[in-house]
């Protein structure tokens, strides 16, 4: 299980969409309408599912991010 | 003239000066021909004037109108002469003379009077009490630090009135004295209090926001002095966030109306579609998002690799492209080595480098653009901020359009 950012076409209403998703069986865990994006908790086989949902142009799996310590030379 | 020569730092010429009290100038004189020099007084010339030549073999040349002498480094050396005064000297001061520079290049004639001052506060203070360093003195004497004056910020009249200038980072130090009185608004999306216990959102919200004048003789180091700050902690006090953090941060920044939202972060993953889509939304809301290219020397990195976001490249202060910043996808560059600017209490100010710090400056002046017309929002600000750099001599893969201006 993990997390997975999709994204929504600019043509669809992402809570709708959103809403489809979760028809699928899996976790709707965040609706960012202003910026068109869902974030889900899935396991990789619900993925394709999800990928077929109308109105899902990616699904891509959550990365992370680090700018390195307080001290860092170069952040 | 072999003085020049040494090439150093140094700015003495090797003689001295030495300045008489009020009446003493003939004691002056006679104690400097008591003691065996050869004084060529410029009474004894015609109109007081004479050149070089005109001294022959002479150790010292007094100046009467002046009341002060000046005096061979060898004479000096001979007599064992020192910048020490006794109470009944006839000498109120003794000094090392220094050479005066014509300089057509404003800064480098500020940096020489900066040594020079340097030199003659270790002069008359004693030498190394002083923790300064050229870069440190050098903010404090040109009023505001070198990557604002690069951006022509202090000639800039906005600052960044009426506009909404989102910074998602490790958050902020809420209580830093340099922002009391400043609109803030804040929201955490790490599960941690938006209080910046890391050091760098403090510093990037510095660089875009600070106080046209912060106390004391701290140079000026923030741009849009008068925006309203909102504050995002995508990033926890380690340093570290999500993708999902992040753009639940862009998110909250769009629906906020920033029409500016700076991003020092990123990893060297390739383009991702969530960031690209997002980029899209906040340009046709009006929102420009602008992120730091990255410092792993490779190419661009995600956020700043999509094409909807603007990638900034760090440039060292002699305007060269930073050894660490990546290139590829680069739309403009900013300063980002040594950038001076706030952090936490207690210490308050720091400096730090890196594409991180670049990132702000260009916030800082789309700020400052966008004030000046309600139409510069999106696309149109972005294209007005790469259509205003400053030509650099070097591929648009490292520096985009060039060093970021202010209006």
């Amino acid at each position: 299980m993990k997390r997975w950012l999709v994204t929504i076409s600019p043509a669809h209403d992402a809570a709708d969409v959103a809403r489809a998703i979760a028809g699928t069986g899996v976790a709707v865990e965040q609706v960012l309408a202003e910026i068109g994006s869902v974030v889900v908790n899935a396991e990789q086989a619900q993925i394709g599912s999800v990928k077929a949902v109308v109105g899902v142009d990616a699904v891509e799996p959550d990365q992370s991010v680090d700018i390195g310590p307080p001290d860092g030379k170069i952040s | 003239m072999s003085a020049l020569d040494r090439g150093d730092d140094d700015f003495t010429t090797g003689r001295y000066i030495v300045t008489y009290k009020d009446g003493a100038l003939e004691q002056g004189l006679a104690a400097l021909r008591a003691s065996n020099m050869r004084v060529a007084d410029t009474r004894d010339f015609v109109d007081h004037s004479f050149v070089a030549q005109d001294l022959g073999d002479a150790d010292a040349v007094l100046f009467p109108e002046l009341g002060c002498a000046l005096i061979g480094g060898e004479a000096f050396a001979e007599r064992a002469m020192t910048l020490q005064t006794q109470a009944d000297d006839p000498a109120q001061t003794i000094e090392p003379e220094y050479f005066a520079f014509a300089e057509r290049n404003t800064s480098e004639y500020l940096r020489g009077f900066m040594r020079a001052a340097e030199a003659i506060a270790q002069d008359l203070l004693g030498a190394s009490d002083s923790e300064l360093d050229e870069r440190e003195l050098e903010p404090q004497v040109l009023g505001a630090t070198w990557g604002l004056t690069q951006c022509k910020v202090p000639l800039s009249v906005q600052s960044g009135m009426g506009i909404s200038v989102a910074v998602l980072d490790t958050g902020m130090d809420l209580g830093h004295p340099d922002f009391a009185g400043r609109t803030v608004v804040t929201s955490t999306f790490v599960g941690e209090p938006v209080q910046d216990l890391h050091s760098h959102g403090t510093h990037c919200i510095g660089t875009a926001c600070g106080p046209k004048a912060p106390p004391g003789t701290t140079p000026r180091y923030g741009i849009g002095y008068n925006t309203k700050i909102y504050v995002g902690k995508v990033l926890t006090n380690a340093g570290s966030g999500t993708t999902a953090g992040i753009l639940a941060g862009i998110n909250w920044a769009v629906g906020n109306k920033c029409a500016v939202i700076s991003m020092s972060l990123g990893s060297n993953s390739p383009v991702q579609a969530a960031y690209t889509a997002a980029g899209r939304a906040a340009l046709q809301k009006g929102s420009l998002i602008i992120a730091a290219a990255g410092n792993s020397g490779g190419p661009t990195g995600a956020p700043a690799n999509s094409p909807t976001i603007m990638s900034v490249a760090s440039l060292d202060p002699n305007l060269k492209p930073s050894s660490f910043s990546s290139f590829g996808k680069v739309e403009i560059a900013a300063p980002g080595r040594d950038v001076f600017s706030s952090v936490p209490r207690p210490t308050r100010y720091g400096t730090k480098s890196g594409t991180s710090m670049a990132t702000p400056h260009v916030a800082g002046c789309a700020a400052l653009w966008a004030q000046t017309n309600p139409t510069l929002r999106g696309l149109a600000l972005w294209k007005k901020l790469t259509a205003s750099a400053k030509s650099l001599p070097f591929p648009a893969s490292k520096v985009g359009a060039g060093l970021v201006q202010a209006p």
